[in-house]
């Protein structure tokens, strides 16, 4: 479960995001639109710890993440699996190594590592790429290794900062079947996204930002509550 | 934990490797920073080897007695001197001993001295001290005595050559922290651009959940295994240069100052432990430094 309670957050004189209330209860598929500089990065930054509200809690299973110290935040972020526009993996480190890296963070046995790893990877379907690194496979391929590096640690929370954004078409569908998939297992997945025909077609609830305001929270059945 | 040492060491060794560039570049800083070093530890270490041959050679106070003084005074005043805590030990040497002593010192012209009706040298008491700082004080206790006619030592001889000494041991000093503090800053900015281009890394390793530790410690090795190289390095020139330096000047030091350097085993024994410590303590610092502002995500 993921809550915001009356969240504010400022930068300098700018207020980024004004009195957001949210709930996100665990497995659901939600993703968060809005032009750019709305906020959604904010909201992301914030559920991850990246940065503190100035106002306002931010709850995630019951615990308020502002009061984590430096030492819990660490093991609190390997619940979230994070995945982003860039990629972001490792330049010098092979598919599998990145994969296996998510697993050393979290202390994993060699054995353990050897054994999860190409069954994540068959996951993501890229079993064959695990000896290329990333600059030698294709965008789609380089989102792929970095969902499997996301869900690695079997994390109860994925967010997904414009995981498409970089993509073709047809690659971005098959970004979102995984996802999807993903979500049916029962993680819950957070999606901040631009592309509108992907938000329509998936049927899932949309939060919609504007201006640093949460402007509208449609549910799949199609009830809006703000 | 031990495991976790290994983690890092195996990951800063594929990091030196990668990064060789940089970690020549470091390599280099630290390597003539200790030498720098090194030069003023020899100089230091050999100023004050050459003050303590100084010291021991003017640590002796003659006390020159009175011609009526019997041999029971000089006995009370020798036991009452020796008593001190300055002095290590009273010797007694008689009108006739130091004109021996004396004619010794003429040579082949000793017979000059036969032609002396009268021996117009006195008895005399010499005081060898354990602290040279207590010359003046014994001075003054040896003035107290009826029977000292007058007291010899070389106050202000001793006094110039401990003030050069500690002038040049401050200074010398005052260089090394200087030197130190510099390297320390050449090395955390080397490793800064290290880690300047390993950044975006960083902030992944963090959004993975790893934690400080885990992201600084291959770092953390990697400049304690540079500071080490760089040791070992230093340690062999300075080392050859001091041994081969020892051998060139070992006949001039003899005519001028009487003395040698400082023997090159306890000069390289120090330089090993002096070097090490200070070149992983400064790969160490320099990584830790430069990581700091990096790990904020």
């Amino acid at each position: 479960m993921i809550d915001f309670k009356n969240v504010t957050k400022v930068y300098g004189e700018k207020v980024v995001l004004k009195d957001a209330n949210l709930h996100i209860d665990d497995g659901e598929f939600v993703f968060i639109v809005g032009p750019t500089g709305a906020g959604k990065s904010t909201l992301i930054k914030l559920i991850s710890r990246e940065i503190e509200p100035d106002e306002g809690d931010i709850v995630v299973d019951g615990k308020v993440i502002d009061d984590l110290s430096n030492r819990e935040i660490p093991p609190f972020r390997r619940q979230i699996g994070m995945v982003f526009q860039d990629f972001r993996l490792l330049p010098n480190l092979t598919v599998s190594e990145n994969v296996a890296f998510a697993k050393e963070v979290v202390h994993s046995s060699k054995k353990t590592i050897k054994r999860m790893v190409p069954q994540l990877l068959a996951m993501v379907d890229i079993e064959d790429l695990s000896d290329k690194f990333p600059d030698e496979i294709s965008g789609g391929e380089q989102q792929r290794v970095a969902i499997a590096r996301a869900i690695a640690n079997n994390p109860k929370y994925i967010i997904a900062d414009e995981p498409t954004g970089n993509l073709d078409g047809e690659t971005a569908w098959a970004i979102m079947d995984l996802l999807d998939q993903i979500n049916k297992r029962g993680t819950t997945v957070v999606m901040v996204t631009h592309a509108s025909e992907i938000v329509e077609k998936m049927r899932k609830r949309v939060i919609t930002i504007q201006s640093g305001r949460i402007i509208s929270d449609v549910k799949p059945g199609g009830s809006t509550d703000v | 934990m031990f495991s976790g040492l290994w983690y890092s060491l195996k990951k800063a060794v594929v990091q030196i490797f990668r990064n060789k560039g940089m970690s020549i570049a470091s390599l280099f800083s630290i390597t003539a920073m200790l030498l720098i070093l090194a030069l003023f530890f020899a100089f230091t270490v050999n100023v004050n080897y050459l003050t303590e041959q100084v010291k021991d050679e003017f640590n002796t106070i003659v006390l020159f007695l009175y011609d009526d003084a019997t041999t029971e005074d000089a006995y009370k005043i020798a036991t009452s001197i020796e008593s001190m805590e300055q002095v290590d030990s009273v010797k007694y040497v008689s009108k006739e001993t130091a004109m021996e002593e004396f004619k010794h010192s003429w040579g082949d012209n000793a017979y000059l001295l036969d032609s002396l009706a009268e021996n117009p040298l006195p008895n005399s008491l010499r005081v060898e001290l354990a602290d040279i700082q207590g010359g003046s004080l014994v001075a003054q206790v040896a003035y107290g005595f009826s029977s000292v006619e007058d007291v010899r030592f070389y106050r202000e001889e001793v006094d110039k050559v401990l003030k050069i000494s500690s002038v040049i041991q401050k200074s010398a000093l005052v260089v090394i922290v200087f030197l130190v503090i510099v390297s320390v800053m050449v090395v955390s900015n080397t490793v800064k651009l290290t880690v300047l281009a390993r950044q975006e890394e960083i902030e992944i390793m963090k959004y993975i959940g790893a934690t400080n530790w885990f992201v600084r410690g291959p770092m953390f090795v990697e400049g304690m295994l540079i500071g080490l190289i760089s040791a070992l390095i230093a340690l062999g020139i300075a080392s050859i240069l001091y041994v081969k330096l020892e051998a060139g000047l070992q006949v001039d030091m003899m005519t001028l100052f009487a003395t040698t350097l400082v023997d090159s085993k306890f000069v390289i024994i120090n330089f090993a432990w002096i070097f090490v410590a200070l070149g992983v303590s400064i790969g160490a610092c320099g990584s830790i430094i430069s990581m700091r502002k990096f790990l904020k995500v």
